[in-house]
């Protein structure tokens, strides 16, 4: 008790660099518990989420059994005596599964019809009563309203049942689509409500909704009926922890393969493992940067943890050589010597624990599924106490020297200087950061806590290996000071540069210091690095920062509401999407744009194209075109002249494109045989319409034999007018003199076709392709149509390829650029003018997706309000930041933020070095400051001296630390996954973002800088010449 | 060509004397408290090695107060923390009262510290657990012992009285004055009743009033408690307080004093160091010449022959001349 009063009041005088040793182990214990932490929490999310969002097989699993109506009880209680033995007992299949839901089906005849007859426990609580009540005796049933209505039942009729007698109706249910597809019912839900959830009540259809009965009911079913007995047992998500999962998957594979089972004919059906496969997916990306961060961690803890100790024990020699000159024996000496770091250590074990559970609360609330427990696992206390093993072995070290030293050795603290360490440390730390080096390049990858340990711990080896021999050249560099700074006749400088030369805590410090700082640098390196892909990929797969999906109102175009709402046109642009479901270009996805409003709002990165902005790349997307044609009346007339067109029987026709968002497709418009001089007149329906094309149709070939027909002649069309009603005729603004508004159609460009316009009118020479008819159609958008693409889109790397337009139909597209990226559709994005694919589809077809894309910082609510007081309804919304956060709730972006822990906790040690350095010294600088203030050596020349040191060392350390592990983080960075799964598109960026990277690394250095200035500022202060008067350490 | 006796006398030159020192016997049944048989030390640094002690002989019988005086780095420092068996010899034996310090083990070294020996180290701060109150260092020195935690309370109360600090009891050791620091850290060494009390410049850093009462507590414990001591001091005040001084020079002993008079030491192997007030007459590599006397040798210093004369003659008394 004396000894531990002793050793506490010990504690107390030396309060400063017991608290930091404290401190310091604390923060090391709690940076290496937090990832086994936070791993074994973002097991429990994933599983949670993972089972949380399967379908009813994949959460759980369901055991039939065919065979006389009414034994359900017989399977459900044998399934649930099995699944509690394979999981280890009731209890926990009681917390891990809810309880099963049982279920008895058979059919019944009745008014003519065969029904199904199910008994389903607790069925009365997910189906909404009309009329009357949940049936509850035997013989008693609930019928759907639709099998009410279709089969004239009421309630409270009784029901004759051929062969066992009749059944009461005590009430009729109702349910919905979304209600019949809740877990409850195993996805049962089409199979007993095919008529009332599908189309709802009072429809006629077949076949038949399930009546619902009691089990009793079923038991006085004669055995001759047969019928199929269920077992469904859903598993609670909320209840899911990462150890169950194994024991689950024992369970099912058990039930599965079960022998008592199988021989009472029972299956079992489910997909539970292919959800547990997936879990363990996501665990595995995870696991890779929690081991590697943990591993890092326990490094850097156990190498400072160990110098801190060693420095203290140090520190303490005087006083343990005054307990052995008072005739303490062997145990006594040790237990008076190690008694304070023991304590320390003993204190900030438990507390370093706690700070970790504290901190992965603290993230695990924020990022993982809420009420996601987080514990303390296992292995966070085993990290937690390799890592306090560093400072255990600064102790047992320190018992050795205080053992086997002499009380005069002690007295003399004849430890070995700075220069004279061995070159053992240093060989060792090399040859294994080479290792780790040879052994990442060779497999490519960092493997897991299980494989590639070197590789894995290369980060810190590299640190510490840069940071020993480092410290070595920083002894050189400072000797070579030595004359020029004594003849400058300033002392502090002098003094400076021997205190790091010649003290062996300075190198010390340097090392911690260089090797914190190359973990915070590799930590702020990936965590930045992650960040800035997360970012690239949630902003690429979205588009923009906000997209809403919308309807506009019939008849009105989105583009001009949007326009409105945003004049100036940087905070919204409608986008029109169109994704191709098939064929050699399934997955490409038609973005039609307004190219100015488009490069404004899109997300962009100009590394996505070569470095160049989007605006340059929509600059190309709309070249000057004229006009369409417009046709707007109820009849249209042409005037053409037609000349050797063969073969003959051919028909005059236009392709129009009624107006609107309902319409769909082309609508032709007869004129009658092409031959000789005529004025042709047909009715237009639903017009206004764009005019698509002018075609000849052949006639259909006819004769035993048909062959491909080639179309040959001439016509010239002199007019094309309009008129409404009885009014007269205008013309319709077709162009036909006008050079450039006419070209010819078709796929590809016949090569016997020519159109010139001329003062009486187009003059067309045509000849088409075998089989085809030949086409004019308006030059009213560029041919082929200018697109940015997305890099691996265009087959064959062509130029010019055929895509699918805005209403399905080929639309001939050139690339005038490639990115590596498109907004909204990364890896199959083709972006086009938005007027000039509406004119190619005939207007904006139904097929294409409506949206609204907004740029960052567009008050949402004021859109939403301006696009709802448009008529335009809102299907959804998407936001980069939702894709952000539901990437960040993957597994390996779970990781990612520990990276950004483990960049503060590393700052926060080598702050703490910093100050140790500065304290373990302190009783002797405060001798050394003290005469030489006696000697009358200015107090400012000291502190100068100080902090010219504190400059030095930590500087250093900052820069040599820092330099490798950013060397870390390039060589590794690529091995750390930040996808379950590596998205096409974008590209991601592997340097660290600078920007970032320099936010991180000066908030460290400011924090240490602080630090290691007031330690030094308080520790100059502190000195006066009276101390002298006191023992020389 | 006289060496000033410690304590201000100023001997003749008949009081020069010289005493064969060679680990004379102990009278019988009584051992001595002290006695170093040829004692060699030897501190080796890489690259170097110093020799300390050159084979020291001394004995002090128990009760006896010895001051050891010398210049600095004659080793008498070395020559104390032997005496406390914190060295090991290089060569020869050291005895504590009749026990070989060289065959002990470090248990039992660590027991003869505990209970035979009180040390008193240069600085008092070195004494001293600053952060423990002066209670609590004596309760730290008797902690080994085997006492009763009252036992030990009131032995501590016994000597912070006797060092007038019963008033400090509670004060931290770091917080005590210099001379305070220096009695208690005299308390301290004295806790466990030990035979031979070890000082190191018991008086340095002192004012002359502190220093007094530093000396009058060392006599007070011999004569009260009989408690051995050997003192290493430059302070005449000690040195004639404790009545012998031994003078260690070049690692031997070189002089002794006793009851007022000065000899020269004749080593084991006959070598004897002449008083620094000597030098003149034989300046060192001079020649000399021994011839036998009645009661010792007188020395002739002998110049090479050449064209000056002879040089002059001194010498020295023999055994017992003095006497």
């Amino acid at each position: 008790m004396t000894g531990l009063l002793a050793a506490l009041r010990g504690l107390l005088h030396r309060a400063g660099i017991s608290l930091n040793i404290l401190l310091v182990a604390v923060v090391a214990v709690a940076a290496v518990s937090i990832g086994p932490a936070y791993y074994a929490a973002a097991q429990s999310s994933v599983v949670q989420d993972t089972v949380g969002t399967a379908s009813a097989s994949g959460r759980g699993l369901e055991v039939a059994q065919s065979g006389p109506a009414g034994a359900v009880s017989t399977v459900a209680v044998l399934a649930q005596s099995l699944l509690a033995r394979y999981l280890g007992g009731p209890a926990t299949l009681r917390r891990l599964f809810g309880p099963p839901v049982t279920a008895a089906e058979t059919t019944v005849q009745a008014s003519g019809q065969t029904i199904p007859l199910v008994y389903r426990s607790g069925v009365c609580a997910h189906v909404r009563f009309t009329s009357g009540h949940c049936p509850g005796a035997p013989r008693e049933v609930a019928v759907s309203t639709s099998l009410a209505f279709l089969l004239h039942w009421h309630t409270g009729q009784l029901i004759a049942v051929p062969t066992w007698g009749h059944l009461v109706i005590t009430g009729q249910y109702q349910i919905t689509l979304s209600a019949a597809s809740t877990r409850y019912w195993f996805d049962a839900g089409t199979r007993y409500f095919p008529y009332e959830a599908a189309y709802g009540p009072r429809q006629s259809g077949t076949p038949y909704d399930a009546m619902f009965t009691p089990l009793a009911t079923m038991a006085a079913v004669p055995g001759t009926v047969q019928g199929t007995d269920y077992a469904d047992f859903s598993l609670l998500p909320a209840h899911l922890t990462g150890p169950d999962v194994a024991r689950v998957q024992t369970a099912v594979t058990g039930l599965t393969l079960n022998r008592e089972l199988t021989d009472q004919g029972a299956t079992t059906t489910t997909t539970l493992p292919a959800t547990l496969g997936t879990v363990r997916a996501s665990w595995r990306a995870i696991e890779v940067p929690v081991v590697l961060i943990t591993a890092q961690l326990l490094l850097l803890a156990w190498l400072l943890l160990f110098l801190i100790v060693a420095d203290a024990a140090e520190a303490r020699g005087p006083e343990v050589a005054l307990a052995k000159m008072r005739g303490r024996g062997r145990w006594q000496t040790l237990t008076f010597s190690l008694a304070e770091p023991v304590i320390l250590l003993g204190v900030a074990l438990p507390a370093g624990v706690l700070a970790g559970w504290g901190i992965t609360t603290g993230l695990g609330h924020i990022l993982l599924r809420p009420g996601t427990p987080v514990g303390l696992p296992a292995t966070s206390w085993l990290a937690a106490a390799v890592a306090t093993a560093g400072g255990l072995a600064a102790v047992v070290a320190a018992a050795r020297r205080t053992l086997s030293r002499s009380v005069v050795e002690q007295w003399q603290r004849a430890s070995r200087g700075a220069a004279q360490r061995g070159w053992v440390l240093d060989a060792i730390l090399i040859t294994a950061a080479v290792a780790g080096l040879i052994e990442l390049r060779v497999s490519g990858q960092i493997g897991s806590a299980r494989r590639g340990v070197l590789g894995l711990l290369l980060p810190g080896l590299l640190g510490i290996a840069v940071a020993v021999a480092a410290s070595r050249l920083l002894i050189v560099a400072c000797r070579a000071g030595f004359r020029p700074t004594r003849s400058s006749g300033r002392i502090g400088p002098y003094l400076a540069l021997r205190h790091v030369a010649r003290r062996p805590g300075g190198m010390r410090t340097t090392i911690v210091l260089a090797t914190a700082f190359a973990l915070a640098g590799f930590a702020a390196g990936i965590w930045s690095v992650s960040v800035a892909n997360i970012r690239a990929v949630a902003d690429a797969r979205v588009g923009a920062a906000t997209v809403l999906s919308v309807t506009p109102p019939a008849g009105h175009g989105l583009a001009a509401i949007v326009n409105r709402i945003d004049p100036a046109g940087r905070q919204a642009t409608a986008v029109e999407e169109y994704t191709n479901p098939s064929g050699s270009g399934a997955g490409q996805v038609l973005l039609a744009v307004d190219p100015q409003r488009f490069a404004r709002i899109a997300a962009w990165r100009p590394g996505w194209a070569a470095g160049r902005p989007l605006r340059s790349l929509t600059a190309a997307l709309d070249p000057p075109a004229p006009p369409p044609v417009v046709l707007r009346g109820s009849q249209v007339r042409v005037s053409f002249a037609a000349r050797g067109v063969r073969p003959a029987g051919g028909t005059l026709m236009l392709d129009v494109y009624e107006q609107g968002v309902s319409a769909v497709g082309q609508t032709p418009v007869y004129l009658g045989p092409v031959a000789g001089s005529r004025t042709a007149t047909a009715a237009l329906t639903g017009c206004p319409c764009l005019l698509a094309n002018l075609t000849i149709s052949a006639p259909t070939p006819s004769g035993p034999v048909i062959s491909p027909v080639t179309v040959t002649g001439s016509v010239t069309v002199a007019s094309i007018d309009v008129r409404s009603g009885p009014g007269r005729w205008t013309p319709a603004g077709a162009g036909l003199t006008t050079p450039g508004r006419w070209r010819p159609g078709g796929p590809g460009v016949p090569s016997g076709s020519t159109l010139r316009p001329g003062p009486g009118g187009l003059d067309w020479s045509f000849r088409s392709q075998p089989g085809g008819n030949p086409s004019a159609v308006p030059a009213d958008r560029p041919d082929p149509l200018p697109a940015i693409v997305a890099r691996g889109v265009a087959p064959s790397g062509a130029s010019v390829f055929q895509a699918d337009g805005l209403d399905g139909s080929p639309l001939i597209v050139r690339a005038t650029s490639t990115a590596s990226a498109i907004p909204g559709a990364p890896a199959n994005g083709i972006v086009v003018d938005r007027t000039y694919a509406e004119r190619a589809a005939g207007g904006t077809p139904a097929y294409a997706s409506q949206q609204v894309w907004l740029a960052p910082g567009t008050p949402l609510a004021r859109v939403r309000a301006a696009l709802r007081a448009a008529g335009v309804r809102i299907n959804g919304l998407m936001t980069a930041s939702s894709a952000r956060a539901q990437l960040i709730r993957q597994g390996p972006a779970l990781a990612t933020v520990l990276f950004l822990a483990d960049a503060a906790a590393a700052a926060a040690l080598a702050a703490g070095a910093a100050i140790s350095g500065l304290y373990a010294s302190g009783r002797r600088r405060r001798h050394e400051y003290a005469a030489l203030l006696a000697s009358r050596v200015p107090r400012r020349s000291i502190r100068a001296s100080l902090l010219a040191e504190q400059a030095i060392v930590l500087g250093f350390g900052a820069v040599i630390g820092l330099a490798a592990g950013l060397a870390a983080t390039l060589l590794a960075v690529r091995s750390v996954p930040e996808f379950i799964s590596q998205p096409q598109a974008p590209p991601l960026d592997y340097l660290p973002p600078i920007a970032e990277l320099g936010l991180l690394v000066g908030a460290a250095l400011i924090v240490l800088v602080l630090a290691a200035v007031t330690a030094s500022l308080l520790l100059v202060r502190s000195v006066q010449p009276d101390l002298l008067r006191e023992a020389e350490p | 060509m006289t060496q000033p006796a410690p304590g201000g006398a100023q001997p003749s030159a008949s009081r020069i004397s010289a005493r064969p020192r060679s680990a004379a016997p102990a009278p019988a049944g009584q051992p001595f408290a002290v006695r170093c048989d040829n004692l060699v030390h030897v501190y080796r640094t890489p690259g170097s090695e110093v020799a300390a002690l050159r084979g020291v002989d001394l004995t002090v019988r128990p009760g006896e107060m010895v001051a050891l005086l010398g210049p600095s780095g004659a080793g008498k420092t070395t020559l104390l923390w032997h005496l406390a068996g914190l060295l090991r010899p290089t060569a020869g034996r050291v005895e504590i009262n009749g026990r070989q310090l060289t065959e002990l083990g470090t248990g039992a070294l660590a027991r003869f510290r505990l209970t035979e020996v009180g040390l008193l180290l240069q600085n008092p701060g070195r004494n001293l657990l600053p952060y423990q109150s002066a209670l609590g260092n004596l309760m730290f020195a008797q902690a080994p012992a085997r006492r009763s935690v009252a036992a030990r309370r009131r032995r501590a109360a016994e000597l912070l009285d006797r060092v007038g600090l019963a008033g400090a009891a509670r004060r931290r050791a770091g917080r005590l004055s210099g001379g305070e620091q220096q009695r208690l850290a005299l308390a301290v060494a004295l806790a466990n009743e030990p035979g031979l009390l070890l000082a190191d410049e018991p008086t340095t850093q002192l004012d002359p009033v502190s220093a007094a009462a530093v000396i009058e507590l060392i006599r007070d414990a011999n004569t009260s408690l009989g408690t051995t001591v050997v003192a290493v001091t430059h302070d005449p005040a000690v040195a004639a307080a404790l009545g012998r001084t031994i003078t260690i020079r070049d690692g031997r002993v070189g002089a002794e004093g006793l009851d007022g008079q000065e000899y020269v030491v004749v080593g084991r192997d006959g070598t004897l160091q002449l008083p620094a007030e000597l030098s003149d007459l034989f300046p060192p590599g001079s020649l000399a010449r021994a011839e036998r006397h009645e009661h010792g040798v007188f020395l002739h210093r002998v110049d090479p022959p050449g064209p000056q004369d002879p040089g002059d003659q001194a010498g020295l008394p023999g055994p017992g001349a003095g006497r």
